[in-house]
């Protein structure tokens, strides 16, 4: 069964049909082959829409949209500058801190992309950074959006898999920061080799400057502070915690930095109705396909699989997570999710795996899988904002990737990592 | 005909922006009650559910029509000569219609045979789930404008027979 899906989903997907409609037909095929009523199409993207903590997604585009527009992500770029700009390398590193600081505030990888690499690939090309170089920082610092809190790809993890959306968001944290450290790493390297950038004799760290554009930044800042901190003390859900970021960061953009006026809020709510449209559609055919593939007894029949190779804890986690690397090359983060999770949760629980732990890994690969070839929507998005080829920016993103693969070793030989502060938080 | 689809696309878009910001106020009505006044609004969580259905579907049909649902466009690009593209286009588009006639038909299925009322509000639920037919409609509808499209592509040698063909 398994092996009908996944021909009749790329066959239909190198076709040019939308990935939404690929996993229709792949899911009209095996109700066909599997002899089901054609009802249970329908009644399964129904039934996996109609959720509460789905709800989280708009309001998190929405924050995202405002964003966009508002001078918000103006003022954390600003406050970034500030903090790193002067190390060799220079805006790159403030690239990648700008999506930390964004990453706490918006849950998608691709708005993360758009909004950042619009602001600051024009002003690294003119520090000397090659287009292609610039578009591959400000992608590979995008899958960060989805590893700090608020994070979508965690949100559907919970849904599918039962598990705390507020545990798996603080399990995010510390990978998020470390997967922001490696690439800063790598951007140094690259940039002294190549002379990109170099230290400026006149350009020192200023306390006085940040504490300048700390103001601009720092009510941008409170976003993430009440989205964590709600989350933490057990205030908020995740939806909750949209519906608030959402108001603050409409608040900000309107009365505080005025850069969005009345006229742009009816904009702001058709797309993100229709980004909303776009990912709740895929989430609904995208879930019918776990019914479909749970009923026909695929991941019992993997697990079986997977345990005649190997029965270890160790095993089985890496074999998985080499499986979702590869997954990760031809399929979109969303559906792989979607797709996967249920199928893998019950493998890697029988060897003793932590759900929020996996859950937090699971997204950390995946996203990865966002800036690989040929499917990396992320990538798409850097190779417009920084206008270069599709192959280039793969050429240069590719010591960005390896770098993010480290991070992800890291935290599979040592799950602390992820589980230290919701293990401290949450007893 | 042309102003008409003018108009009726005015008033889509009203419509999903509309929902969109009745969302928006219902959610933040209900987290404002439950953490300023004590009080929970039972309602609101069982309506912004319902309202957030209604806009997934208004907002996929909305998407469809300007073809923005995510796909993989780079090989099929490069498929020459361009009535051989044309063709792969024409099946994707003829598969989708399948896809897009199940989820209407039996979402009527689906829907009609919902007899229950919901919880807090007691809304037929019949009429919450005959959002999936109304839209699979309008994008069977669409997909058909799309078809007529790529085929009249096929078989007028003087127009150049690429791209996606989108229709408002």
């Amino acid at each position: 069964m398994l092996w009908i899906f996944l021909s009749v989903l790329f066959g239909f997907t190198l076709m040019g049909v939308p990935i939404v409609f690929s996993l229709g037909v792949a899911n009209l095929v095996m109700l066909f082959v599997m002899d089901l009523p054609f009802m249970v199409l329908p009644a399964e993207i129904i039934s996996g829409m109609n959720s509460f903590p789905l709800l989280a997604i708009p309001f998190f585009m929405f924050v995202g949209e405002v964003m966009n527009r508002g001078g918000i992500a103006k003022r954390l770029v600003d406050f970034a500058d500030s903090l790193v700009g002067h190390i060799t390398g220079g805006l790159g590193h403030v690239s990648i801190l700008s999506s930390m600081f964004f990453g706490g505030i918006c849950g998608s990888a691709v708005a993360e992309a758009a909004a950042i690499g619009g602001l600051l690939v024009p002003p690294m090309v003119r520090q000397g950074y090659p287009p292609a170089l610039a578009g591959a920082i400000t992608a590979s610092a995008a899958v960060i959006g989805i590893i700090i809190p608020p994070s979508i790809p965690f949100i559907l993890f919970g849904i599918v898999t039962n598990t705390s959306i507020a545990k798996i968001f603080l399990g995010g944290i510390i990978p998020g920061i470390l997967v922001g450290l490696s690439l800063m790493i790598t951007t140094y390297f690259i940039t002294k080799k190549r002379n990109i950038a170099s230290r400026r004799a006149d350009r020192r760290f200023s306390g006085a400057r940040v504490w300048e554009t700390f103001k601009g930044a720092g009510l941008a800042l409170s976003i993430p502070v009440i989205i964590v901190g709600g989350i933490l003390g057990g205030i908020f859900t995740a939806t909750e915690a949209g519906a608030v970021a959402a108001f603050v960061a409409l608040f900000l953009g309107l009365f505080v930095y005025k850069e969005v006026s009345l006229r742009d809020i009816p904009g702001i709510f058709l797309s993100t109705a229709k980004t909303t449209g776009i990912v709740l559609f895929l989430c609904g055919m995208a879930m019918g396909t776990a019914w479909l593939l749970t009923r026909a007894r695929v991941p019992f029949e993997l697990a079986e699989t997977v345990r005649s190779i190997t029965a270890s804890r160790m095993g089985v986690l890496l074999l998985t997570n080499v499986l979702l690397f590869f997954v990760g090359f031809v399929m979109d983060l969303t559906p792989a999710m979607l797709i996967l999770a249920p199928i893998l949760l019950p493998l890697v629980q029988s060897v003793g795996i932590d759900p929020v732990y996996f859950g937090v890994v699971m997204s950390v690969n995946l996203g990865i899988g966002l800036i690989t070839p040929p499917v990396g929507t992320v990538l798409y998005v850097a190779c417009g904002v920084a206008n270069v080829r599709f192959d280039d920016l793969v050429r240069s993103i590719a010591p960005y990737v390896v770098a993010e693969v480290v991070t992800l070793l890291l935290l599979l030989f040592f799950p602390q990592i992820v589980l230290f502060i919701p293990n401290m938080v949450m007893q | 005909m042309k102003r008409l689809l003018d108009v009726a696309e005015r008033g889509y878009r009203l419509l999903l922006t509309v929902m969109a910001i009745i969302l928006f106020l219902v959610v933040g009505a209900s987290v404002f009650t439950r953490y300023c006044l004590n009080s929970s609004l039972g309602w609101a969580d069982e309506l912004s559910r319902f309202i957030f259905i209604w806009i997934s579907f208004l907002g996929a049909a909305y998407a469809y029509a300007y073809d923005e649902h995510l796909g993989l466009d780079f090989i099929v690009e490069r498929i020459r000569p361009a009535k051989l593209q044309t063709l792969v286009r024409l099946f994707g588009d003829i598969s989708i219609g399948a896809v897009l006639l199940v989820i209407t038909i039996y979402g009527w299925t689906v829907a009609d045979s919902a007899t229950n009322l919901s919880p807090a509000l007691y809304l037929p639920m019949k009429w919450i789930y005959m959002i999936v037919p109304a839209t699979g409609a309008l994008m069977v509808v669409l997909n058909v404008v799309k078809i007529f499209g790529r085929l009249s592509a096929l078989f007028r040698p003087d127009l150049p027979a690429e791209g996606t063909g989108g229709n408002g």
